[in-house]
Parts: structure tokens; C-alpha cells; sequence
């Protein structure tokens, strides 16, 4: 196995196909059910060890899980540290602006998201993981959000979308060069919001309204959802999944407004019509996605649907009984409803266990 | 990675040079208005926490002339009435027959009058109301009669004295046609700012909702800080002189910078420093 030709996600399902391999292994030797010679186990031991090592060199990889819950205990460190790190900046600078002059404001706003761009780039090619780039990536973005605020508070220059839109390109320059998910998160969100607002725009609104309408996310959400298919991926983990929930959410939210308050939507229709329609839209499009997600092995989208698919139902339930069905009766109903769905999933699984036994 | 670094360089150091090249762009040629405003337009921010934020903004307040049948107040409703015809002007749809009373926000060119007609037109309706109260108090010195002089001569007092002298006077889509109709006023102001149609059902008005400026405050810079650094908080319940003016230019954005400030007394600009 050529260590540079896999990607991280493959290289670590290797190491933990190999610790399942053993732990199988030991409990069929146990019980009688093969035993591998000596000769055979040395063999099999050094193959795994070189293996691993040959893995461990290019990759930072959990052998064990102790090394895992290490792992995600550094990446809630990491998340909470750029987060802080963001928070701090920011204040740090309004503590002080305003005892600055104007060159020297200027001056700072534009040096400091590029000091930490290249201190991130180049933390980046040190560390493996890159735990500590991606805090300085997130101060860095910080930086630049600030540095465009900031000058149009100083020089009182009328707001406008386009910030938007730079902090977007910024953001996902940070996410494919540091290989950071919380990067791609903000420039997903920073992007959704520029098309929003200029959607918004067209149709005549002033952009920072654009979520007066909620239809305004729909085109963005469409377009994210379709991004992984063209690009490739392999070797940012996670990137596939944060494209594809967070296009959902931008599709399913404003489904879920609109199925409930139908006067905010572009559609010239009564309010009621527009509910309605928007609920068989939000009903349609949920189900269509746990089908798309069991198909394609998109778990992430099958369970973002399923969630969706059930506030959609619970909504439906609360207006249809909440305001004269006794509240026990109500929520007996919604329990039966959880089971309803629980046997059907069983059954379903079961059919799929059943096919999987035969093949 | 050095890919990266260029690309980050040129969004950073581009993008910077396109709002800085705006900023000059805007401050370049003629301004489109010039004022002096004092702290009765220009206040302190109502929370002014100099302890987290050590950056000053001054709040622009502007008032709409009260209605014919209204009295007089610092605060106004914010809101004019408008033709059907004006509505469609200024690019917005009369409302149809499904009357869903929903409209978007749009922004348009408001034209603000600086200490004016409508200005004089306020004082001599709240001098009116104050001299019709002393009347009805001189000719029966009750108590209901001796409040409402009380408060219509604080009133009066803050009409002199504190209250803003900045009015709405106009709303147009289009700048060139506001400017050419207050080309030969010089105390004429013209800015962007938001606003939303409403349709009154029962009386069947349709009224402009005049919701914010674009540009609602305007920094001050470092040079000026020891200025308000000695001024405390406006007591909004007194009433009391100004204690600043600020001399103010509007560029081909519209958008305002601050020349100098006067405290009361002593000049100081930014050239003589």
C-alpha cells in the first residue's frame, strides 16, 4: 500500500480495519475456530506494524482508542481555542481603536489577517494535524472580517454585500490551505448569504432584508449541494459532508418557515395556499433525501433528512390537534408515530441484513 | 502553499485598495453637502461604553415635520403620507387586491433641510400652542391649565435649544432629480436611507415608512477625542445647550467625514494640528 496515494479517511480505516482484524482474530483462535502457526503470526504482526508505521509517517493516525478520544478531545480544543481567539481579537481592538490614529488603524487592520495568514501557511507544513494552524487560520479570517468592518466604520462608508462575498473566497482559501472544516463552515455561510442578498437585491429589496424572504436560500443552498459533485475531496475529510448538511439546512429552514408562515414568500398566492404547497414541498423533499442518502451511502444526508422529515411532521401534528386534543392524547399520538416509524426502519434494516446474508 | 499565500496576498491587499480608493473617490471634487451641526443633531451614542469600546460615533438625529392636526415633538413618527402615484415613482407597487401589506425595503435618496423653513415652521406651532396655553391660564389659573403651560414651555425651551433642526423634506429613487430640485439650498442635505410603503385599509392612505439612514453615525477620529473624553452622557430629561458643533462634508457617495469640531468657544481642526 503506497501511503501517499491514500487519503487520510482511507489511511485511518485501514489502521482500524487492521485493530479489528486482531481483535477478531483473537477471539476465532480462542475459541478454536483457526489457529494460525507461529511463522504465519510473525508474518502477520510485522506486515501490520510496518503498515502502521509506514500510515503513521504521512498521517496522524489513532492506533487505539485512547489515542481517539485524545483526538477528539484536541479538536474541541482547537474549535474552542479559534473560536476564543476570534472573540479576543475583536475586543482587543475595540478596547484600543479609538486611541489610534487613523494611518496607524488602517495600518494594523490591513498587516494583521496577512501576519496570520503566513503564520497559519506555515504552521500548516510543520504539523500534521494541524491543530494550531487552524487557530491561527480562524484569527486570521477574524482579522480580515474586522479589517473591512472597521474601515467602514472609520471612513463611514455605506454598507454593502460585497464583503460578503470576499470573506467567502477568503474563508475557503483558509479551509482548502489549512484543511479546516470550521473555515469551509463560515465560507459556506458567507457565500449563502452574498447570493441570498443579491437574490434578495433583484427582487427589489434592500440586501440586508434578504432573509425577509426566505426563497432568497434556496438558489445557494441548491448550488452547495451540487459543489462536491465537481469538485474532489479525497484528501479533506469531511469537506463532502459539511457541503452537503449545510446546503439541507439552508434548503430546509426557509421550507420550514414558509410551510408555516406563508405571507413572507414571493409567490403571489394567499398565505395559505403558500403553506400548503411548502409543506408538500418540505414532506416531498425529506423523504426524496433519506431515499438519496440509503442510495448513496450519504449518511449524513439521510440523518439531516430524517430530522427534518420529522419537525415537518411534528409541525403538521401541532396544528392540526395542539389547540383542542387533550395534551396526553397529543403527545400518545406523537409516541405512536416514533414507533410507527421505528418498525418501519426495523423492517426495513431487516430486509437489508436479509439481502446482505444471501449475497 | 505558495499558491495559497499569493492568492490570500492579492484577496487582502486588493480588496483594501478598492475601499480605500472609494474613500478618496468619495472625498474627491464637490461635495454634494456641506453643514455644521451641532450636539442637537449629532449626539452621543445613548450606551456609550468607553471601558470595551474606546471608539466615539456620533448618533445623526433628523425629525419629520408634524402633521397639521399633531403637536409638535422631538421624536416624530418617522412616517409621511404619500400619493399612489408618488408610490409608483419611487419603484415601488401599489398594493393588489390580496392585500398582503407586504412590501420590501428599499433605499432611496432622502433630501434632510438643516435649520430651515420646516424647522421655523415647528417653532412658531409649539410658540403658538405655548402662547394659547398661557392665555387659557391667564383666564383661569387652574391646575390642568398650569401643567399644560409648564409643559408646553419646556417644550418650547427644547425647540429652542435642544431639539434636532434636521428635517425630512423630500424622498426620490433618482439623486439627479432631488439635487436639481434643492440645487439653489445650501442647507439642503441628500443621503440614503431605508424605507417601507404601508397601505392603510380603512382609510385607504398609503404612508412611507422612512426606517433608518444608510449611514446613521459618523466616527470621530483620535484627533478629536479629548473632546468628548470631558463630556459626560446627555442628560435627556434637561435641557441644555449644545456643547459641540462638528463642520461636516457629504462626498459623491454620500458618505460624510468630519473637517472640525468646535467646543464651545475653542476651535480645533484637523489642519491646524
Amino acid at each position: 500500500m503506497d501511503a501517499k496515494q491514500v487519503s487520510q479517511l482511507e489511511a485511518q480505516a485501514r489502521v482500524d480495519q487492521i485493530q479489528s482484524f486482531k481483535k477478531e482474530l483473537n477471539t476465532l483462535q480462542s475459541e478454536d475456530v483457526i489457529q494460525l502457526t507461529q511463522t504465519q503470526k510473525l508474518k502477520l504482526n510485522d506486515y501490520h506494524s510496518a503498515l502502521q508505521k509506514k500510515l503513521s509517517s504521512h498521517y496522524e493516525i489513532d492506533i487505539c482508542i485512547e489515542s481517539k478520544q485524545l483526538t477528539w478531545g484536541m479538536k474541541i480544543a482547537s474549535l474552542f481555542g479559534a473560536l476564543t481567539m476570534a472573540a479576543s481579537i475583536f475586543f482587543l481592538f475595540y478596547q484600543f481603536w479609538g486611541l489610534i490614529g487613523t494611518f496607524t488603524q488602517v495600518s494594523l487592520l490591513i498587516c494583521a489577517p496577512i501576519l496570520l495568514l503566513l503564520i497559519s501557511l506555515y504552521l500548516t507544513q510543520q504539523e500534521k494535524h494541524a491543530y494550531f494552524s487552524k487557530i491561527a487560520a480562524f484569527a486570521s479570517l477574524s482579522c480580515f472580517v474586522l479589517n473591512l468592518s472597521m474601515l467602514g466604520q472609520i471612513f463611514n462608508i455605506t454598507p454593502s454585500p460585497n464583503a460578503f462575498v470576499i470573506w467567502a473566497a477568503f474563508s475557503f482559501l483558509l479551509a482548502y490551505a489549512c484543511n479546516a472544516k470550521l473555515m469551509l463552515f463560515f465560507a459556506l455561510v458567507s457565500i449563502s448569504c452574498f447570493i441570498s442578498m443579491k437574490l434578495g437585491t433583484f427582487s427589489g429589496m434592500y440586501w440586508i432584508n434578504f432573509g425577509e424572504r426566505p426563497e432568497n436560500f434556496f438558489i445557494p443552498g441548491l448550488i452547495i449541494f451540487l459543489l462536491p459533485q465537481f469538485i474532489t475531496h479525497k484528501n479533506y475529510l469531511g469537506f463532502e459532508v459539511i457541503y452537503r448538511v449545510m446546503a439541507m439546512i439552508s434548503v430546509f429552514i426557509p421550507i420550514l418557515i414558509l410551510s408555516n408562515w406563508g405571507r413572507v414568500s414571493y409567490l403571489n398566492w394567499s398565505s395559505g395556499m403558500v403553506e400548503g404547497f411548502y409543506q408538500i414541498i418540505g414532506f416531498g423533499l425529506s423523504i426524496s433525501a433519506i431515499f438519496l442518502g440509503i442510495k448513496r451511502h450519504w449518511h449524513h444526508v439521510t440523518h439531516t433528512a430524517n430530522v427534518f422529515f420529522i419537525l415537518f411532521l411534528y409541525t403538521k401534528f401541532f396544528d392540526w390537534w395542539w389547540q383542542w386534543m387533550p395534551k396526553y392524547i397529543f403527545f400518545f399520538i406523537l409516541a405512536l408515530s416514533s414507533l410507527l416509524v421505528l418498525i418501519i426502519f426495523k423492517r426495513l434494516r431487516l430486509t437489508k441484513v436479509n439481502v446482505g446474508a444471501v449475497l | 502553499m505558495k499558491k495559497y499565500l499569493l492568492i490570500g496576498l492579492f484577496i487582502i491587499l486588493t480588496t483594501n485598495m478598492i475601499v480605500l480608493a472609494g474613500v478618496v473617490f468619495n472625498r474627491s471634487g464637490e461635495p454634494s453637502s456641506e453643514l455644521t451641526l451641532t450636539e442637537r443633531e449629532l449626539s452621543f451614542p445613548y450606551s456609550y461604553d468607553k471601558g470595551e469600546n474606546s471608539g466615539i460615533s456620533l448618533n445623526l438625529h433628523w425629525r419629520t415635520p408634524s402633521k397639521k392636526n399633531e403637536d409638535s415633538y422631538a421624536y416624530s413618527s418617522k412616517e409621511i403620507e404619500i400619493s399612489q402615484s408618488k408610490l409608483v415613482e419611487l419603484g415601488f407597487e401599489p398594493f393588489n387586491s390580496e392585500n398582503k401589506f407586504w412590501s420590501e425595503s428599499q433605499t432611496l435618496f432622502w433630501a434632510l433641510e438643516f435649520d430651515g423653513n420646516l424647522y421655523e415652521s415647528e417653532l412658531r406651532k409649539v410658540q403658538l400652542n405655548y402662547q394659547t396655553a398661557l392665555k387659557e391660564y391667564e383666564s383661569l389659573s387652574n391646575k390642568p391649565n398650569k401643567h399644560k403651560k409648564e409643559k408646553l414651555k419646556t417644550r418650547l425651551d427644547r425647540e429652542k435649544i435642544s431639539n434636532s433642526r434636521l428635517f425630512f423634506v423630500d424622498v426620490a429613487a433618482d439623486y439627479e432629480a432631488l439635487a436639481s430640485q434643492f440645487s439653489d439650498q445650501k442647507n439642503i442635505l441628500i443621503v440614503k436611507g431605508l424605507t417601507k410603503p404601508y397601505f392603510n385599509k380603512k382609510t385607504k392612505q398609503y404612508s412611507l415608512l422612512l426606517r433608518q439612514l444608510v449611514i446613521k453615525k459618523i466616527m470621530i477620529s483620535v484627533e478629536y477625542a479629548n473632546i468628548f473624553n470631558s463630556l459626560s452622557q446627555k442628560d435627556w430629561s434637561g435641557i441644555k445647550e449644545p456643547r459641540y458643533k462638528v463642520d461636516l462634508k457629504w462626498g459623491k457617495r454620500l458618505e460624510p467625514w468630519v473637517l472640525s469640531i468646535n467646543k464651545m468657544g475653542k476651535h480645533i481642526s484637523e489642519n491646524q494640528k
